[in-house]
């Protein structure tokens, strides 16, 4: 059921979920709309992954969570990147990188 | 604390992941509507979009990571609902649990009792030093010399101190009556080092060391002084010394040693002390490990060869520590072992019981299971929540074992304080539970839980959805019949077999009693009676002893009542003596007699002659051997003439003049492989043993022989028993090893009948209807019988076969490691089988009656 609502690979939904949390807290809604947007609707975030995952990534310690209020007057839950959560995404993101160039050279090779 | 915290959280988080989603659905909503939506149609995208908003939360709870701390405490609901809404199956289940699990808390009272530390400071920087020469004897201690150089010498301990132990006389003032009190007769720093202080009064200091004062111990204190507390300061007479009373010990001290104490006293005061061996004990300094005191330790006692080659020659030391009363040894570890197994077997039985019980009520359940899992619960949550019922029965159970084990334990104790003489002095063993025996019922309760729950959980989820909501109770249980039913059979078989185990070894047990006290030891026990008196204790040198012991020969022969009187080293079955011979790796028991012994005890010698008169005054390299250390040394040859080295280097060998018939000297229950008689010397010795034969009821003449010691010497410190009171102590042994196997056997019988009660009655209700069905056809009462009788006799069969094999072999560990006796008795099993298969039988007699009285009518109607 989960893969078929994300189309993303196992794993990467909560490094591309730092990465939007890197730049400033943020809730959900938004952390939603940012990956569509910055991914030109290439990618899109169900609700049904993105809240489990932002939980589970609370629980690990990787989030910090706070209330606060929206720029329409609604009270949120915003979400900022803690310190072993910059480590993590640091780690992830050169992890991806190391295998999306060996999958890129395998590629090319083959050809 | 985390878990406080997240269960006092919880609502909290509820509410937030409530509004979070909340806020997203506006957030989307208002977003369509300002891309022109309308606001309904907004709504309905946005539910779309999001999909089941409960599936969600659900998923979030799961990754917060808390999910089984909810399910905990809502199967943990769920059973405590169970178990009430059937109170009887819940009482049965826990009072199995409870017996089975008591028994098991029980031994490990006693183990935590004696295998604790210590309560001193630091009991584990406690070593002891011990002697390596003939450890397995455990006689050979370290001289007073010898510690005087380890405490002087040493730099591994912080402080070393001495110890030994005496009996004393108590009162005799003037004719008052004399009682023995059991002393430690300990070096001055022995509080001190060990960190105890006195809860009356002061504890002993090195100031103390030349002065008469003693400190109490705390049974001592309550059972001769009524816990008075003026009794500091009073005179307490021992060895007709006047010891000043300076303080009582508090409960759970009583000494290094598992022993009976009343008093301790300075150990300088010992007119002795240079010639007596000490036990050591050192406290190591914190930096030092027993290792490296160890090393230090060889060059210490190398040393000692050379400055008392006399005592020390064949001896070198070595530390062992001493952190509780009862330190594991190669001996002891297999014997608590084989004791823990044989409780962990009647554990066993009531295991099975209740897996048998909780089986049979899955099959009752199985539609509300079927209901469950049709409902979405996943199976691995459904084991979860039985184990967690079975878990909660036994933690129950676990409650009611403690309670149980502390009262069993305290008859335990009871019986085995009963069985050691008054005069061993005032035995106390603080049994009371610690925390580490309640965490042991604990843990074990936990782990009693799972065994017996897992095997009926993985069954109970395993059903098939459809038919089990389909079906009726009954059928459904034929249905699961094939399952459910070899592992049901397998539990009888194993209670049975378990079962015959351990009723075989209490019938053992109690015949060992019968045998202990019937058998013949080869000597004549009754109408005789055991004389010793110390006159080093009155501080008389070796030719007034001398002179004294004559004089009271002389006058005891004269006495009327009395028969023979001779002279002995050791009493036989009191104490023992050994001694290595050299045939390498033997060692023999021995006692030093004089000429008339073999004639007093009515010893026969079967071959050559006594000691002769010349031989007793010269102290001759002679001895008279047993018939079986004649078969064992000689095979096939004459004894007599043979020579036969034995003590320090052999040398010079002593030639053999007689062969004695065999006797069980040292234990009742065993005659001794090597036996040697040797003459007794006439030197004077610490303390002197007289045996004397009387010729009517020795009871009779022990106060006229009081008098006649009395009328030579009024102060002089006499124990006076007839032969047959003294070997009470062994005959007890036994008394409580029957009690306590008898005990465990009838309570496995017990459980054992429950369970195949149980297996057969429920089997017997489960076929109903095929009863019914083969009457109707014209089946008779007794096939009916047969078919059941005959499937709970084919289990007891196969039980019983195991049983006997397994008993074999657990008897012959259990002989081997304590009594050196051989236990197969065939009476005993067949004896002990045919009372199980009775019982058996009844317990399944009943069932089975109810079988062939079922109305075919109604059977067939039987749901």
């Amino acid at each position: 059921m989960k893969q078929e609502k994300s189309d993303l690979l196992q794993g990467t939904l909560d490094m591309l979920i730092l990465k939007v949390v890197a730049l400033g807290p943020i809730h959900g809604y938004s952390i939603s709309q940012r990956i569509q947007q910055i991914s030109k609707d290439v990618l899109q975030v169900q609700q049904g992954s993105l809240y489990p995952a932002l939980h589970r990534l609370e629980n690990r310690g990787w989030l910090d969570a706070e209330w606060g209020e929206t720029e329409t007057g609604r009270e949120a839950k915003f979400y900022s990147l803690s310190k072993a959560g910059k480590k993590q995404l640091a780690l992830e993101t050169a992890n991806w990188a190391r295998l999306s160039d060996a999958i890129a050279l395998i590629l090319q090779t083959a050809e | 604390m985390r878990l406080l915290h997240l269960l006092f959280r919880k609502r909290l988080a509820e509410r937030q992941l409530d509004k979070e989603l909340r806020f997203h659905l506006e957030q989307q909503i208002d977003d369509h509507i300002a891309a022109g939506m309308t606001p309904e149609e907004a709504r309905r995208r946005v539910r779309i979009e999001f999909g089941g908003l409960e599936q969600i939360k659900e998923e979030c709870r799961d990754s917060r990571g808390i999910r089984w701390l909810d399910n905990l405490v809502q199967d943990i609901r769920y059973a405590v609902r169970m178990l009430r809404s059937n109170p009887s199956f819940a009482s049965v289940a826990v009072l199995t649990l409870g017996l089975g699990l008591g028994v098991n808390t029980t031994l490990f009272t006693f183990l935590n009792a004696g295998l604790r530390p210590l309560p001193v400071r630091d009991p584990g920087q406690l070593v002891e030093v011990q002697s390596s020469v003939q450890r397995e004897q455990g006689f050979s201690r370290p001289s007073y010399p010898d510690y005087l150089e380890i405490r002087d010498h040493s730099q591994a301990y912080s402080g070393v101190i001495a110890m030994t132990r005496a009996s004393l006389t108590m009162g005799g003032a003037r004719g008052e009556p004399q009682e023995p009190a059991q002393a430690h007769l300990v070096s001055g720093n022995y509080f001190s080092v060990l960190g105890v202080q006195a809860i009356l009064g002061r504890a002993l200091t090195p100031n103390d060391d030349r002065g008469l004062v003693a400190v109490l111990s705390y049974g001592f204190w309550q059972r001769r002084f009524h816990s008075d507390t003026g009794v500091l300061g009073k005179t307490l007479l021992l060895n007709f010394r006047p010891y000043t009373v300076i303080g009582v010990m508090p409960p759970e001290f009583i000494g290094t040693k598992l022993t009976s104490i009343d008093v301790w006293i300075p150990l300088t005061l010992d007119s002795e002390v240079n010639k007596s061996q000490v036990e050591v004990v050192g406290r190591l300094k914190p930096e030092i490990n027993i290792s490296r005191a160890s090393a230090e330790l060889s060059v210490i006692s190398k040393r000692l060869v050379h400055q008392f080659p006399e005592t020390n020659a064949a001896s070198s030391f070595v530390l062992e520590s001493a952190s509780s009363l009862v330190t594991p040894s190669p001996y002891l570890t297999p014997l608590i072992a084989t004791a823990m197994a044989t409780v962990g077997l009647v554990l066993l039985i009531a295991c099975a019981n209740v897996a048998n019980l909780l089986m049979a009520r899955s099959v009752v359940r199985r539609k509300e299971i079927a209901a469950r899992l049709a409902l979405g619960a996943g199976r691995s949550r459904l084991v979860t929540q039985l184990l967690t019922e079975s878990t909660l029965l036994a933690l129950l159970g676990g409650g009611l074992g403690i309670v149980f084990a502390i009262s069993m334990s305290r008859v335990v104790l009871r019986e085995i304080v009963r069985a050691i003489p008054a005069e061993a002095g005032t035995f106390y063993f603080n049994i009371a539970p610690d925390y580490r025996v309640f965490l042991y019922a604990f843990l074990l309760s936990l782990a009693t839980g799972i065994v017996f729950g897992l095997v009926p959980a993985l069954q109970a989820s395993k059903v098939d959805l459809a038919s089990a909501l389909k079906l009726d109770g009954a059928s459904a249980g034929r249905q699961g019949r094939r399952s459910f039913f070899a592992t049901r059979d397998l539990l009888v078989v194993v209670q049975v077999s378990v079962c015959l185990v351990l009723l075989i070894a209490s019938g053992l047990a109690v015949r060992g009693l019968i045998l202990v006290l019937t058998t013949d030891p080869g000597f004549q026990t009754s109408n005789m009676i055991l004389l010793e008196f110390s006159p080093d204790r009155l501080g008389y040198d070796a030719p007034k002893t001398i002179a004294f012991e004559r004089r009271l020969d002389a006058r005891l022969k004269a006495m009327p009542g009395i028969e023979s009187v001779s002279e002995v080293e050791v009493f036989p079955l009191v104490s023992q003596r050994i001694v290595p011979i050299d045939v390498p790796g033997r060692v023999a028991r021995y006692n030093r007699v004089t000429a008339n012994y073999f004639q007093t005890l009515r010893l026969p010698i079967v071959r050559g002659r006594t000691f002769s008169a010349a031989e007793m005054a010269t102290g001759g390299r002679v001895m008279l051997v047993s018939e079986s250390t004649a078969r064992n040394l000689w095979p096939g040859q004459d004894p007599i003439g043979k020579c036969l080295g034995y003590g320090k280097a052999y040398s010079p060998p002593s030639e053999v003049i007689g062969v004695v018939r065999d006797a069980r000297n040292a234990m009742l229950w065993q005659v001794d492989d090597l036996y040697l008689y040797l003459p007794l010397s006439s030197d004077a010795a610490f303390t002197e043993s007289f045996l004397i034969r009387t010729r009517s009821d020795p009871k009779f003449i022990m106060g006229g022989i009081r008098s006649e010691v009395q009328a030579l010497e009024l102060r002089m410190p006499i124990f006076l028993h007839t032969m047959d009171q003294a070997i009470g102590l062994q005959v007890s042994i036994f008394r409580i090893a029957a009690k306590i196997a008898g005990t465990l056997g009838i309570l496995a019988l017990l459980l054992t009948a429950v369970g195949i009660y149980g297996l057969m009655a429920y089997t017997v209700t489960q076929r109903t209807r095929e009863i019914g069905i083969r009457m109707a056809l014209g089946a008779g009462r007794a096939s009916m019988m047969r078919l059941v009788l005959g499937q709970s006799c084919k289990l007891v069969i196969i039980g019983a076969g195991i049983g006997l094999v397994g008993a074999v072999v657990f008897i012959r560990i259990w002989s081997s490691l304590l009594l050196n006796i051989e236990l197969l008795d065939p009476l005993t099993f067949a004896a002990v089988t045919g009372f199980l298969f009775g019982i058996a039988l009844l317990a399944t007699y009943i069932p089975a009656r109810r079988a062939t009285r079922v109305d075919p009518m109604v059977a067939l109607r039987y749901e």
